[in-house]
């Protein structure tokens, strides 16, 4: 028992001890992460969107990117009609959800590839923003639909994948399209860009100076709650994204104790 | 290891691999893949733009340029793009005279072909290549469009020239050779010569400076080049489908130019055919039938030398070739017809080939194969039933002879069978025509000799090494056996006294414990200790895996350690025990 109980703690250690590899989360270094734009705009991440509620709207910024819907959004458009800032982008289904939520009526139509402006990737393309300098959107899809007010799009010589081969087919329109809504909430607004890498890692530094023009000088607050779901990813969060490293240290000894006095006992 | 130990480090090493695999995943890039239909798809918006919005399709065009496309396309991309860049060049400029409008017009003309091969190699790189020809069909009818609109700009500068002061006719179409060109200039305009050039380089070809005139216009009459002069000058690489574009234009008496128009005059290409024979023999004639469509001047090579001048009428025309005009090589030879230029028609070449079948020396062989050496050699004849000697020469792995044999004279060839019993030889004859009349024969076989002498040897060596030698014979093939067995014996010539010498060694020095040992050895059916093995070693390597059951081990363990005791030590093995191993030993083996 003993060593099966040294065997997790050295395991948490482990996991602990290195980067997550969760796309999205403030602490993954790699190309999906958000490790730099957590520490260059000093950011904080928020494990629970009910946390909002606490947060002063008006001199905030929320950066919220996410794989899943999770259904209830509530305190995230609270966050805006208080004054608050919302910068949203993820995957499709996430994406949709959110401007059908908001009331328009918007369906995905296919990823949006760009051969002319691009760095060097046609998955990362250039975004023509309606204000501040262009942005860098990597795998970028667009939607049709009445969308309102739009703050992006492809240049006119991308195309839209409409069956999501990789690759041009006939049928397919070449041209400029939406890759971004600017929508006014109350007091604030929510800007919803078409893409699921924006802040990442991969393409922070593209985009660094339109982020400083959109935050506008507020506090950036990153949203980790679907990080937060996996206890592991919590539990990192925890001892990390506060920065508090007395936990960590308290429990790197008591392994590295537990370690020790198994080795004696065994010798 | 215990089950504890097993599961902490199968936990840990699951969590670093699980780590380490979530940190490795990631999108792939699509950086280095061409989608080469994307890009036919851009170049015909390009061309689109080009053909219908003119100057101001420019703007879509231009980032177009510099995109990032794979290496291997780079370079026709951007010449394709600049190609169409210079088109919008050409339109954008207003300062250039008729004649480098006209001149520009052409040399963009010249380089619209790169956006055609650009398109056939991206249609052979797109994953659907129906659509790709789909697209590469509308970018060639743009390109047409777009080529029409150059034309239409060099008629309109052309046109433009034209002061009132000349009347050309006007023909549809091309002109043919050598054809007139009529230039009708106002008797009192100051033009003074009319000339022809080539395009787009300017390059004068004819110049006429006399004229007929009347009381009120003077008449030009220009020849257009014919195809002979054409070649001369080296112009057939600028034709265009068998078509040559030319300008005409009229100089006027300060030195100046008015370009009147553009002419084209068409060449044609002798329709020439050659029929040749598929083989013939040496010596014989060679019959060339050649069909054409005209009369022209031909010259026939074989295998580059010429051979014979002939004018050729339209119909069937036969060359024929005796073999005094020319030696063929056996084997194939390659000829070709080429006819001059005439007024109206280029030179032209054909070619075909023909192969010569040698004449050989009438030389008969006799050799049977397999061959019997019954006295260690075989036999080859060779008749030369022909009137001239001839030269042989026969050679073999063993064997190099060379004789000379008149016409109708026999040779007989002895040739050694060599050193086995059973062998296979290569034989090979040349034979040499002295007087030049036939061709070397060259005859090359493989041969199976079976040699009786060697055979007889051979089974009296074995009969020997059987009989007399077989004692020590055996001896060494069984010292060879148990080297094979990997029993470490020094084979230091035949050691065969040493089994014999060291038979009463297993037994042990007089200890009747180690008789019991061996005893019980025998009854198991375990062979013995060899004599350089120790008893230890013996149970080791070869009693341990034959002996069955932990019981029967541990007892016969016990039996040689009193052996071992009573070989050995002073106080020798406890009688006891050794009997009760004994019984135990006999117990068990009873009870398998």
């Amino acid at each position: 028992m003993l060593v099966l109980a040294l065997g997790v703690l050295i395991s948490l250690t482990i996991i602990l001890s290195m980067p997550s590899a969760k796309q999205h989360s403030v602490l993954n270094s790699s190309p999906t992460g958000l490790s730099r734009a957590y520490n260059v705009l000093e950011a904080s991440p928020v494990h629970s969107i009910n946390e909002l509620a606490s947060l002063s709207a008006s001199s905030a910024v929320l950066i919220s990117a996410r794989t899943n819907y999770s259904g209830n959004l509530n305190s995230l458009f609270e966050f805006a009609r208080n004054g608050g800032v919302i910068i949203a982008y993820g995957s499709p289904s996430f994406v949709s959800e959110l401007v059908s939520s908001l009331g328009l009526r918007g369906g995905l139509l296919g990823r949006v590839r760009d051969a002319v402006f691009n760095i060097g990737d046609m998955n990362y393309i250039l975004a023509n923003a309606s204000s501040c300098s262009d942005l860098v959107l990597g795998y970028a899809y667009t939607l049709q639909g009445d969308l309102g007010d739009i703050f992006a799009r492809s240049s006119e010589y991308s195309y839209v994948d409409l069956n999501d081969n990789g690759y041009y087919d006939l049928n397919e329109p070449i041209g400029s399209y939406p890759l971004g809504l600017d929508i006014r909430l109350g007091n604030g607004r929510v800007i919803i860009l078409f893409a699921e890498t924006l802040l990442e890692n991969a393409v922070f530094d593209y985009n660094l100076e339109a982020i400083r023009c959109l935050t506008g000088g507020r506090h950036v607050i990153i949203d980790q709650t679907e990080i937060a779901r996996d206890p592991l990813e919590l539990i990192r969060l925890l001892v990390y994204g506060r920065k508090e490293s007395l936990t960590y240290v308290v429990i790197l000894l008591i392994v590295g104790l537990g370690m020790v006095a198994y080795i004696a006992r065994r010798a | 290891m215990r089950w504890g130990d097993l599961l902490f480090l199968a936990l840990v090493i699951a969590t670093l691999l699980n780590s380490m695999i979530l940190n490795a995943v990631s999108h792939a890039s699509g950086a280095d893949r061409a989608d080469c239909l994307y890009l036919l798809a851009l170049l015909d918006l390009a061309l689109n733009f080009a053909v219908e919005s003119g100057p101001s399709g420019e703007g879509f065009l231009a980032p177009l340029v510099n995109i990032s496309v794979p290496g291997e396309f780079k370079g026709l991309h951007v010449e394709a793009y600049s190609a169409i860049l210079n088109y919008y060049a050409l339109l954008k400029e207003t300062n250039l005279s008729l004649a480098n409008t006209i001149s520009r017009a052409y040399r963009v003309l010249s380089i619209l072909s790169s956006v055609r091969d650009y398109t056939n190699k991206l249609v052979k790189c797109s994953h659907n290549l129906d659509s790709a020809r789909t697209l590469s069909a509308l970018i060639n009818l743009k390109l047409n469009s777009l080529e029409e609109k150059l034309y239409e700009l060099i008629e309109a500068s052309y046109q433009a020239s034209a002061t009132g002061m000349y009347y050309t006719e006007l023909r549809e179409g091309a002109y043919d050779p050598g054809e007139l060109v009529r230039v009708y200039t106002r008797r009192d305009s100051s033009i003074v010569a009319v000339e022809i050039y080539t395009l787009p380089d300017f390059v004068k070809l004819i110049e006429v400076s006399s004229s007929s005139c009347n009381d009120t216009y003077c008449l030009f009459e220009v020849a257009t080049p014919v195809a002979s002069y054409i070649e001369q000058r080296d112009l057939t690489k600028t034709l265009n489908n068998g078509v040559l574009t030319m300008a005409l234009a009229l100089r006027l008496t300060n030195g100046s130019y008015v370009l009147a128009r553009s002419i084209k005059v068409r060449y044609e290409t002798p329709t020439i055919q050659l029929n040749l024979p598929s083989s013939v023999k040496r010596g014989e004639q060679l019959k060339v039938l050649i069909l054409s469509d005209g009369f022209y001047y031909s010259e026939l090579y074989i295998s580059g030398a010429l051979i014979e001048r002939a004018p050729l009428r339209p119909g069937k025309n036969e060359i024929t070739i005796d073999p005094s005009q020319y030696r063929y090589k056996p084997g194939l030879n390659a000829v070709k017809v080429c006819v001059s230029a005439t007024t109206k028609t280029l030179s032209h070449c054909v070619s075909g080939a023909f192969s010569v079948e040698p004449i050989l020396p009438p030389v008969n062989t006799i050799l049977v194969s397999p061959a019997i050496a019954w006295y260690g050699h075989f036999t080859l004849v060779i008749t030369n039933e022909g009137h001239t000697s001839v030269q042989v020469v026969v050679s073999s792995s063993f064997t190099h002879k060379e004789l000379r044999l008149e016409g109708g004279q026999v040779a007989q060839f002895n040739i050694f069978g060599g050193f086995l019993p059973f062998q296979g030889q290569n034989l090979r004859v040349v034979v040499t025509d002295t007087s030049g009349e036939y061709d070397t024969l060259l005859l090359e076989r493989e041969i199976f000799v079976v040699n009786v002498p060697c055979i007889l040897a051979t089974i009296l060596v074995a009969t020997t090494l059987s009989t007399v030698a077989s004692k020590y014979e055996r001896a060494l093939l069984l010292q060879l056996a148990r080297v094979w067995e990997r029993e470490r014996l020094r084979l230091s010539g035949v050691e065969i006294r040493a089994r014999y010498a060291l038979r009463s060694y297993p037994r042990g020095l007089g200890s009747h414990v180690a008789s019991l040992y061996y005893d019980l050895l025998e009854r198991l059916k375990v062979r013995p200790p060899l004599p350089h093995e120790t008893l230890r070693e013996h149970f080791k390597n070869s009693f341990w895996l034959l002996v069955r059951g932990q019981k029967l081990k541990e007892l016969l363990w016990r039996m040689l350690l009193a052996a071992e005791m009573d070989m050995y030590s002073s106080r020798g093995a406890d009688q006891t025990e050794v009997s009760e191993v004994y019984r135990g030993v006999l117990e068990v083996a009873g009870e398998k």
